[in-house]
Order: structure tokens, then C-alpha cells, then sequence
């Protein structure tokens, strides 16, 4: 059994009142997936070639900032691109290896459990993410909300939200 | 158009003003003019003027067409003029029609034109003759003055072209009665040519051989047939010279000039592509920001600590998988024990199991030949000889059920590897900013540098009147010249060497002609001939002197419109000389010892195609004919400074007995505009301010765009 490749094949979710937001700092690809140029991205003042892209982002600032936002029920969700198409490789890794450590999951335990066993795991691995995501994106509406121009106006602005 | 609902303007002698910003409708009123007069507007964008069908709904103001739903919309311009001299009011009127019906606007194909007479009796009658309305029109512009009082800013430059000398020349037989002495010159030429003629005759008639006669008064006629061809050629080819010359002289002068101008260019080519080279760098390092922001693992900045979770997590994987192992190494060990002991007594299989498996059917050992009943320590050994039924753990030689040591190690290098750049982030971050800076700062120098180098060569353009590829091509161009002057000047020579042969040999046959004539000829008749040849020699110095005179007189007076309009700039000079090249002339500016001035900037030119077109008409003002017609120009001072716009209005005022000027210099400049309506040497007329009801940020919905018309005086 491959623990990659498993959690490689999950969707994590977003909050569906998110779909529009991501597109205000995310160029917008699906049928026109590939056509954008860089040029074109930072010429219309978008900071992500892909919503996971924002995804990514959303998650390593939730987890930095340790803000997490469980769903409840009635939250319409979306669903989102398998992690295993994530990029780069190693950075989806990274958020990956510290959710585990945000979890503090006993691996050693896990090996020893059946699939049924292991699934359910994994799925609470993913729902994890979805939360510090689901923070991450609170984070940066808020931002939003309270400085109006703050993404606007400068290139430096999602890495200085990192550092607030 | 911009003009919506109705609107007057009236005007009054002297000089009037319609004010107004780019954009603000001044020239759709010279439009209006234009369009009542000849069904035409100026069409900016092209330079040229367009017809009725052409323009089609584009007349009609886009407001009305918006507000109507149903029904008509009429655009009419209407024009009132007042004829002094003989008390007549004419009115002459332009309408389009357009039409409004389910939802869709249809406009009339052609416009219609219309008017009215007023005689001094107030009688008005409407006039339908089309062939009236046209004399009406040439009344009120008479079409060979028209390029000289009605004109755009625009246009002045062709109105009088500087490199063709004919041109100010058409202008003076225009405006002037030069054509009348032509005219008589002509005919004292044809009666002289009759004269002559009279005189061969009765020659002729009082030779001694007659038939000799008649063939030398036909040769003579033929030669002098070939004498006219090449005298024309030659003339031609005079002119020519003088003009290649004359555009040596020019191209010489320039030549300092035109090398700067040709190296600076060249600077400026270089400066650009390196500037273009920079900026595509520039712009892909500002491009690939957000790129590093995840190639670079920029948004990881300050989440090391995240490492260290995962770090436990897998240490203490580790650790379990570690214990582990060590277990089931202790209970191999204790298996291999217990197998050592076995075998210390016999090794696995031996005796072969076929004979063990008959030892515990009889339960009796056959090795040592004693009994081992089943359930005895005896049986119990002899069936651990087996080797099938040796102790298992619980999962055999498996560390656990599931391995993902390999997804753990992997997550660990990954992020490894990702934590370890994490702390220089900042420092990549300022390296990266740094860089952007560095290009950024090398395009801003490159680009203010192209600017200056830009702005020189500009100048340099204007003063010089050589453009960029003409002072390239300069050395071409005079080489060219020379040749033309070389090829010129030969075909003079020649000519004139063959035009002195012919004037020879006519001579020559006229002698042998005359030499056959016996008898006396009439001295009536010779007197007549001799009346004849004075006659013409006489209109064409009076035709030169009367030319000459007019031609001093348009220069004083070009002169002192140019000094009157340039009075507020210190910086204008030169005097205006009108040279002759072969009977033509064309305005130049020299210093006061008479030598050309070159480098002459636009605002130069202009002024002196001005004071010349003034000149003109102020030269022929003791006629009073000018005096019928009104000035009407769009932006006439566009081109030149705003110091010489008031001096621009005094002239225009003294020249034109009335005129009606668009300008925008008035608008801005509230100070000029307070001058303008106080300068008691401005004759002045009406002044106009015109604006659009609409501010610039919403002046594109022109289907709410209105024009407001407001008197200042």
C-alpha cells in the first residue's frame, strides 16, 4: 500500500463562497487552462497561475498562523484538484508532512490498521487541510475587507500577509 | 454633430471669437460653414473633407436620435449675411432629415439646400433657382479666393507651398490685376506677330526673285518655329537649374546640421534597442515574482516550525519500527536457540522424515530403539524433528501489516530540503527585489536618456525643417542634386548655343531677305512694325515693373503683419523677402545683410505663410473687394506660441474687415483671454465661449451630449 498515492487521490473541499474570491487573485484557466502567459497573469495584477495554487497558499498560512475553521454541516462545499496534481511536488509534500505533524499521527499505528482503518485516517488528514485552508481563506478576506488596497497595490503583499 | 436643440451665433465686423478646448466642437462651427456652403465637412482623421453620403448620420446630433423614439429629427444649419453695399439680406440654409421608426434610425441619402433672398424693401423671397443659389454663393466666397479666407489651421501649410516658386506667383494673379497686363503683353505680342507679317508681305512683293523670297520668309518661319521650341526648353531647363541650385545651397547649409541629426538618430536606434533589451528582462524578472513566491518556495516564509511536528511524527515511526525490529530479532533469537538445541541432538531431518513419521505411528523410537508413547517428552521430541511444525510469530519476518517507511522517508527529504531554505527566504526575496530594482533603474536611465536624445532631435527637426530620413539620405540627395544641376547646366549650354545659332542664321536670312526687296516699302507700314516690336517691349517692362511693385508692396506688407504679429516674442526675426527664381517668387526669411535664413521651426513657416496670405489681402483693401468677403479659420494658431496669438488677432482685425477665428489658446489662459477683450487695438467682433454640457469623464455617452454657446462681450 502506497500512504501517497492514497492521500494523492483525495479532493480536498473548499467553501463554495470562496469560488469567486480565488478568481479576484487567480487567473482563470480551466478551458483556457495553459493559454495565460506569466505576462499576462502579472499584468492583470493576478498573484496565482491556479486556484490550488491559492489553495496552497491558503493552507501554509493557516497552518503558520495555526487558524484553522471546521465546516459545519450546512457550509456548501466544492469540490477541488486531487493533491496528487498539486505543484510543486515538494511543496504539496511539505504541507502534507506538517499536517501529519499538526496531527501527530502515530504512523507506526497506522501501518498496523486495516484499509477500511487507514481510509478513514487519511480522510481526516484531508478534512485537516480543508480547515487550515478554509483559515487561511478567513484570513485573507478579512485582509480584504479591513485594507482595501492592500493586495492591490503591491507585489510583496501575499508574503507580507505571512509575516503579520 | 455635438450641437443639439437650436443655437445663434451672430456675428459682427471685425475680428470674432469662438473659444473653446480640443474637443469642445470649435471645428464642427467651421464645419457648419463649410457644410451650408459646399455639403462637406472636415474629416480630421483623414485631412480631408467628406461629402453629405459620406458622413451620413454622423451630422445628426446623437442626443436628438437618442431622444427620439418616433418621428423626425432634423439637423439644419442656417447662414444670414448682410450685403452692405447694396442693403440685401441673403439667407442660405443646409438641412438634413433622419427618421425614426420601430426602434430604427434611417437618414436622408442627401441633404437639402435652401434659400431666401431680403431685398431693401423687406421683401423676402425664397430663391429655387439652383443656378441663383450658386451666384448667392459665389457672392459670398468667390471659389478662386476661398483657399485664402476660409481655411483650417491645418491647411495653411499647402495654402502657399514653399518648394514650389509658382505658388505665391498663382496667389498674386489671383488676388491681383497682374493677369490684366498679361493680358495686354499677349496681345501686343499677336499684333506685333501681325504686324510682321504685313511687312513680309509687302516685301515680298518688291523682291526681285520672288521665288528666292518666298523660301528664305519660309525658312525663316521654319528656324524661327525651331528658335520657340528650344527658347522653351531652354527656359525650362534655367528653371531647373536655378532650382537644383538653389536646393544645393539649401542642402549644403544643412549638411552640419543634418550629420547631428543623422548621429543622433542613430544614438537614439542604439539607446532603444538596448532599452527594449532591458525591459524584456525587467519585465520578465517582475513577471517571475509571483513564480518564485512557489518555485522558490517563497510561501513557506517562517513555517520551519512546521518542520519540527512532522520531524516528531516520523521520529518516533522510527523509533516504533525500530523496537519492533528488535523484538522480533529477540524472538528470532530465542527461536534459533531453541532450534540450536535441536539440532545439538540431531540436525532438522535426520532421519529423513519418512522414517520419523513411522516412529510416531508406532510410538516407539527407532534410534534408540525405546518406546515413546504419544503425549511423552519422547514423542514430543521426536515430532519437533519436523521441520514444518517449527514456532511462527505472529506475522512471520513482517515489521507491520502496512509499509509506508518509503512515503514517510520521501515526505521527509521533501521537506527537508524545504525547511532548510526557509530561513535565507527573506534574503532570496531582497536579492530578487534587488535585481527588479537594478533593471528597473537601468530602463528609467535609458529612458530618460532616449528622451533627452529625443527631445534635442525634435528641436533640432523643427529649427532645421530636415526630417530624420532626409538628413540620412542627405549626402544622396545633394550628390543627386549636383547631378541634376551638372545635367541642367549642360542642356542650358547646349540650348543656348542652339537658340544663338538659330538667332544667327535668322539674322542671317532676314539680311539675304531684305538684300532681294527693291523699291521703297511704305514708311507708314515700317513705322507701324516698329510700333509693334516697341509695344511689346514696352508691356512686358510695364507687366515686369507693375509686377516688380506689386510684389515690393506684398513684401512691405508681409513684412509688417509678421512684425505686428511676432511684436510680443523677443526671439522672432528675420525679414521676410519674397526671391525670384525665373519670374516666380516664394517667400524665404533673411538677416539684415539680406542672407537666407535656414533652421526655420514650424511656428516660423506658418507665420510667414500667414503674413503672406494677409499681405495679399491687405495690399488689394484700397479696392474695397476684400473687404466683402469674411475670414473664417479653425485653429489658425495651433502652431505657433501663445506670445504671438493676441499679435495674430491685432493683424487679422486690421486686414479683414470681418473674420471669424476658432481658437483653444484663449480658453486655458484666462490672462489672454482677459487681453483679448480689452486690447483696444484688437478690433474686435463677438467673443464666444463654447462648452460641452457633459464633463470629460462622461463626454464619451454622446447620446447626452449638448454644446453650450456663451457670449463674453
Amino acid at each position: 500500500m502506497d500512504l501517497l498515492k492514497i492521500i494523492g487521490s483525495r479532493e480536498p473541499e473548499y467553501d463554495e463562497r470562496y469560488y469567486d474570491f480565488i478568481l479576484d487573485y487567480t487567473i482563470e484557466q480551466g478551458a483556457k487552462m495553459g493559454t495565460t502567459s506569466e505576462e499576462e497573469k502579472w499584468l492583470s495584477g493576478k498573484f496565482f497561475s491556479t486556484r490550488y495554487e491559492m489553495y496552497m497558499y491558503a493552507v501554509l498560512l493557516g497552518l503558520k498562523k495555526d487558524y484553522r475553521i471546521p465546516f459545519d454541516s450546512s457550509t456548501k462545499k466544492r469540490k477541488f484538484l486531487k493533491i496528487e496534481g498539486w505543484n510543486p511536488t515538494n511543496l504539496a509534500n511539505y504541507i502534507i508532512a506538517a499536517i501529519m505533524g499538526k496531527m501527530e499521527i502515530d504512523v507506526f499505528e497506522l501501518e498496523n490498521l486495516t484499509e477500511e482503518e487507514i481510509g478513514k485516517k487519511i480522510t481526516e488528514l484531508k478534512k485537516t487541510i480543508e480547515e487550515y485552508a478554509n483559515g487561511g481563506f478567513d484570513l485573507i478576506r478579512a485582509k480584504a475587507e479591513e485594507e482595501g488596497d492592500f493586495f492591490k497595490q503591491n507585489d510583496m503583499s501575499f508574503i507580507e500577509l505571512l509575516d503579520e | 454633430m455635438c450641437y443639439y436643440g437650436e443655437n445663434e451665433i451672430e456675428f459682427e465686423s471685425g475680428i470674432n471669437v469662438l473659444i473653446g478646448d480640443n474637443g469642445y466642437g470649435k471645428s464642427k462651427l467651421f464645419d457648419a460653414f463649410y457644410w451650408v456652403m459646399y455639403d462637406q465637412c472636415y474629416d480630421t482623421s483623414i485631412k480631408k473633407f467628406r461629402s453629405t453620403p459620406e458622413l451620413n448620420e454622423s451630422i445628426i446630433s446623437d442626443k436628438a436620435k437618442n431622444e427620439t423614439t418616433e418621428g423626425k429629427v432634423e439637423t439644419i444649419v442656417s447662414i444670414q449675411l448682410y450685403d452692405e453695399r447694396n442693403d440685401e439680406t441673403y439667407t442660405l440654409e443646409r438641412v438634413l432629415n433622419g427618421n425614426v421608426r420601430d426602434d430604427k434610425f434611417l437618414v436622408a441619402s442627401n441633404s437639402i439646400e435652401r434659400a431666401t433672398k431680403k431685398s431693401a424693401f423687406n421683401v423676402t423671397q425664397v430663391v429655387d433657382d439652383p443656378q441663383e443659389i450658386e451666384r448667392i454663393k459665389k457672392k459670398v466666397l468667390p471659389d478662386n479666393i476661398k483657399p485664402y479666407m476660409w481655411f483650417q489651421g491645418e491647411e495653411i501649410e499647402n495654402i502657399i507651398d514653399f518648394r514650389e516658386s509658382a505658388s505665391l506667383t498663382q496667389a498674386i494673379n489671383i488676388l491681383s490685376d497682374i493677369s490684366k497686363f498679361d493680358d495686354i503683353h499677349s496681345f501686343s505680342i499677336g499684333l506685333s506677330s501681325f504686324l510682321q507679317k504685313e511687312l513680309k508681305k509687302k516685301q515680298n512683293s518688291l523682291s526681285k526673285n520672288k521665288t528666292e523670297s518666298s523660301s528664305l520668309d519660309a525658312r525663316i518661319n521654319q528656324l524661327s518655329g525651331q528658335r520657340y521650341v528650344f527658347k522653351e526648353q531652354l527656359d525650362k531647363a534655367e528653371s531647373n537649374y536655378e532650382r537644383a541650385q538653389s536646393r544645393i545651397d539649401d542642402l549644403v547649409n544643412s549638411m552640419r546640421e543634418a550629420e547631428k541629426i543623422k548621429d543622433l538618430s542613430y544614438d537614439i536606434e542604439g539607446l532603444k534597442k538596448d532599452y527594449n533589451r532591458i525591459h524584456e528582462q525587467s519585465k520578465s524578472y517582475q513577471i517571475g515574482f509571483h513564480k518564485m513566491m512557489f518555485k522558490d518556495h517563497w510561501v513557506t516564509k517562517g513555517t520551519k516550525y512546521l518542520f519540527e511536528g512532522f520531524a516528531k511524527v516520523y521520529s518516533k515511526y522510527e523509533d516504533d519500527r525500530l523496537e519492533r525490529i528488535s523484538d522480533l530479532k529477540a524472538k528470532k533469537k530465542a527461536e534459533s536457540a531453541i532450534e540450536q538445541m535441536l539440532q545439538s541432538r540431531l540436525p532438522i531431518n535426520v532421519p529423513e522424515p519418512i522414517y520419523v513419521k513411522k516412529m510416531l505411528e508406532t510410538e516407539h523410537c527407532l534410534v534408540c530403539d525405546r518406546p515413546a508413547k504419544k503425549g511423552s517428552q519422547e514423542y514430543e521430541s521426536i515430532r519437533r524433528l519436523i521441520a514444518d511444525e517449527m514456532p511462527k510469530s505472529k506475522f512471520g519476518e513482517k515489521i507491520s501489516e502496512h509499509d509506508f517507511s518509503q512515503t514517510m522517508k520521501s515526505l521527509y527529504h521533501s521537506s527537508l530540503s524545504i525547511k532548510d531554505k526557509t530561513s535565507d527566504i527573506d534574503d532570496r526575496i531582497n536579492k530578487y527585489l534587488e535585481n527588479t530594482q537594478k533593471f528597473s533603474d537601468e530602463e528609467e536611465e535609458l529612458r530618460f536618456e532616449i528622451e533627452n536624445k529625443e527631445k534635442e532631435l525634435n528641436n533640432l527637426v523643427l529649427d532645421t525643417s530636415i526630417d530624420i530620413n532626409t538628413a540620412k539620405d542627405l549626402v544622396n540627395e545633394l550628390q543627386a542634386q549636383r547631378n541634376y544641376s551638372d545635367r541642367f547646366n549642360a542642356e542650358v549650354n547646349s540650348l543656348t548655343l542652339k537658340v544663338g545659332n538659330l538667332d544667327s542664321q535668322i539674322d542671317k536670312l532676314e539680311k539675304e531677305f531684305n538684300q532681294l526687296v527693291v523699291g521703297d516699302v511704305s514708311k507708314e507700314l515700317l513705322l507701324k512694325n516698329q510700333i509693334g516690336n516697341d509695344l511689346v517691349k514696352i508691356t512686358k517692362t510695364t507687366r515686369d515693373r507693375v509686377y516688380k511693385s506689386l510684389v515690393e508692396q506684398l513684401e512691405n506688407e508681409a513684412n509688417q503683419h509678421y512684425k505686428n504679429m511676432t511684436k510680443d516674442n523677443k526671439s522672432a526675426r528675420g525679414i521676410i523677402k519674397f526671391k525670384e527664381v525665373k519670374g516666380n517668387y516664394t517667400p524665404i526669411l533673411v538677416d539684415d545683410n539680406n542672407e537666407k535664413l535656414l533652421q526655420l521651426n514650424t511656428g516660423n513657416i506658418i507665420l510667414i505663410k500667414l503674413a503672406t496670405i494677409m499681405a495679399i489681402i491687405s495690399a488689394r483693401k484700397s479696392t474695397n473687394e476684400t473687404d466683402l468677403y469674411t475670414l473664417i479659420s479653425d485653429a489658425p494658431t495651433s502652431v505657433f506660441g501663445e506670445d504671438y496669438t493676441l499679435g495674430f488677432c491685432k493683424t487679422i482685425s486690421q486686414v479683414y474687415n470681418q473674420s471669424i477665428i476658432m481658437s483653444k489658446e484663449f480658453y486655458k489662459n484666462q490672462k489672454l483671454r482677459e487681453q483679448l477683450l480689452q486690447d483696444p487695438d484688437i478690433k474686435l467682433g463677438k467673443v464666444y465661449m463654447i462648452t460641452p454640457n457633459l464633463d470629460e469623464s462622461n463626454r464619451t455617452n454622446r447620446k447626452q451630449l449638448s454644446t453650450n454657446i456663451k457670449a463674453l462681450n
